[in-house]
């Protein structure tokens, strides 16, 4: 089972949600794949340590082996290639996709060679609740955000088992590309005209994958709630629970004690989001 | 001259602080705003533009298509495609055109000719108007699930600049990825906003590095300051060292959200807060750096 935790607004909560459902799912692995903005480790009190290198492929030109047809330069959709005097190609690096297409094209063997350069990290750390956390870090300068959250998301599939993917705050294409697959997306919203605006631009994207959504609301009764209510309705996502506005909550992130190892009564809400999203992952 | 403000984490408060340094840096400058968060552009709401003077498609990219008649459902496309996106779909290949960047690797590797072409697409817009405080505000805005929100930006910022005002005030997006590097290019300063938990330490220091790397100048405000205040005092003493200004202490205050439900900037809707207050003295500190 995978369940994906999303909601186009940044601090809303995703990471809040995600860690306290991972402590209460027990026999799943969270997965970070907000690679820019990697958080849930810290939530967890993890350190993280051996990551394993996200390589980004890059061309190497051997300019004797060359003979100046220009056609990388021309395939290049990036504009990263240009050609120097005698018409032999030049990288601009920061430019660089890293799609392959100049090496594809290239006729001459040997003219252009596997490099690659390292624009991220993943990290695999046991937390001290149990599961295992896989985080995604983009390198900071790096601009692959998508890459590294590819190939996290990659490695997190391909070890199997039940996962939980906490995603970025935006609804861009490296949200789309971690939602895509999901069993359940839950959308962490707060109501207010912010949180709602770009809940629509999540349940937009998820109507599109045709994945079953839900909504969390989070600092429930600092706003209205009353378009998120609407946006419920006309995208057909129930709303499971309503997480309140509480100087308790903000202690606990203050302090990194999970809220569901707590007596506190705002606990309750995360396990009835449990069994909420369980039931509704059933249903479909 | 151009500030920049940014957090790396997201939901910190950037564009409250933002809509509220605008309102009150116009009153002494000719200034122009604009919304780099592309993704979930949001100033709109508490700048109040009425009409937009022009929306602009964000020309230039394309994505790729595969004739379905014509393909012979090989494969080899999505075995290379680099971005993931191509599936197979009864009998042949079809390309999501959301998540497409419109390499050309798919065609370079089909082994047949004419079966996948490229056709233009318009991943979001640059557009802009007057809001009712009489400056232009300039928006990124991309269609949900689309690619390039970096480039958006940098069109975004051209047309910005076209308005020849004497202070150019950016909104960032949360992270560090190209669309916020796009943000903080050509910065005077970047405000970097930062609460008082080490979950926004990190990304702020994320972000820094960045800041450093380019070798701009940053300085900081500490928003909620008060709901932790040890942590703030480490924050400060954190930032001193490394050279990087405190230019204020925003403390905690329920008229951010209400100010925020009403569309207005906290400043004009609430003037006598405790955050408009903290809010005029970095304008202040904000004056004297500019």
């Amino acid at each position: 089972m995978i369940i994906s935790v999303s909601g186009g607004k940044g601090g809303t909560g995703k990471s809040t949600v995600s860690t306290n459902l991972a402590i209460l799912l027990k026999e799943f692995t969270l997965v970070d794949l907000d690679v820019e903005a990697p958080n849930d480790h810290i939530l967890l009190n993890v350190n993280l340590s051996e990551g394993i290198p996200v390589k980004l492929f890059k061309p190497k030109f051997n300019h004797e082996y060359c003979t100046g047809c220009g056609k990388c330069a021309e395939v290049c959709n990036d504009n990263a290639i240009v050609l120097n005097r005698e018409g032999k190609p030049i990288l601009l690096e920061d430019l660089c996709a890293g799609c392959t297409a100049c090496k594809l094209i290239c006729p001459e063997r040997g003219a252009i060679e596997d490099d690659f350069k390292v624009v991220g990290h993943i990290y695999e750390n046991k937390t001290p609740y149990g599961f295992k956390l896989i985080t995604g870090e983009l390198l900071e300068g790096e601009e692959r955000t998508y890459k590294v959250l590819l190939e996290t998301k990659k490695r997190a599939l391909k070890e199997g088992g039940n996962l939980i993917f906490d995603t970025a705050a935006g609804a861009g294409n490296s949200i789309f590309k971690a939602l895509e697959g999901s069993d359940i997306v839950v959308a962490v919203t707060e109501p207010t005209p912010f949180g709602a605006r770009d809940l629509e631009k999540i349940l937009y994207t998820t109507s599109y994958l045709r994945l079953k959504t839900v909504i969390v609301i989070n600092k429930s009764g600092v706003g209205d709630e009353e378009e998120i209510l609407s946006l419920s309705e006309r995208y057909g996502c129930p709303i499971v629970g309503r997480i309140p506005y509480s100087e308790e909550i903000i202690k606990c992130y203050f302090s990194k004690t999970p809220i569901v190892n707590t007596d506190l009564p705002e606990a309750k809400v995360f396990y009835e989001i449990k069994e909420r999203i369980l039931e509704e992952v059933k249903c479909s | 001259m151009q500030l920049t403000v940014a957090s790396g984490k997201g939901g910190v408060g950037k564009s409250s602080i933002t809509a509220s340094l605008a309102y009150l840096l116009s009153k002494s400058r000719k200034i122009v705003a604009l919304d780099a968060d592309a993704d979930t552009p949001n100033l709109e709401i508490l700048l109040n533009v009425e009409n937009w003077k022009e929306k602009r498609p964000f020309e230039g990219e394309r994505v790729a298509v595969i004739d379905p008649k014509k393909c012979t459902g090989c494969g080899i496309c999505a075995l290379h495609c680099p971005y993931e996106c191509i599936y197979p779909e009864s009998g042949y290949y079809r390309v999501n055109e959301i998540l497409c960047e419109g390499c050309n690797v798919c065609s370079i590797v089909c082994p047949h000719e004419d079966v996948i072409s490229f056709k233009p697409t318009v991943p979001g817009y640059v557009k802009w108007g007057i809001t009712s405080y009489g400056f232009p505000l300039v928006t990124a805005e991309l269609l949900p699930g689309r690619p390039n929100s970096g480039k958006l930006v940098f069109e975004a910022k051209k047309r910005a600049k076209q308005f020849e005002r004497d202070l150019l005030l950016i909104d960032a997006a949360a992270g560090i990825g190209c669309s916020v590097i796009a943000s903080l290019n050509g910065s005077d300063y970047v405000l970097v906003v930062v609460e008082p938990t080490e979950v926004s330490l990190f990304d702020a220091e994320r972000l820094l590095k960045i800041v450093n790397h380019f070798g701009l100048k940053a300085v900081a405000v500490i928003n909620k300051f008060d709901v932790n205040r040890d942590f703030s005092e480490r924050l400060e003493s954190h930032f001193e060292e490394k050279g990087i200004k405190v230019v204020g202490k925003i403390p905690y205050d329920r008229s951010v959200v209400e100010a925020l439900i009403r569309g207005k900037p906290v400043v004009e809707e609430y003037p006598g807060s405790p955050f408009s207050k903290a809010l005029e003295r970095v304008v202040q500190s904000l004056e004297e750096l500019l």
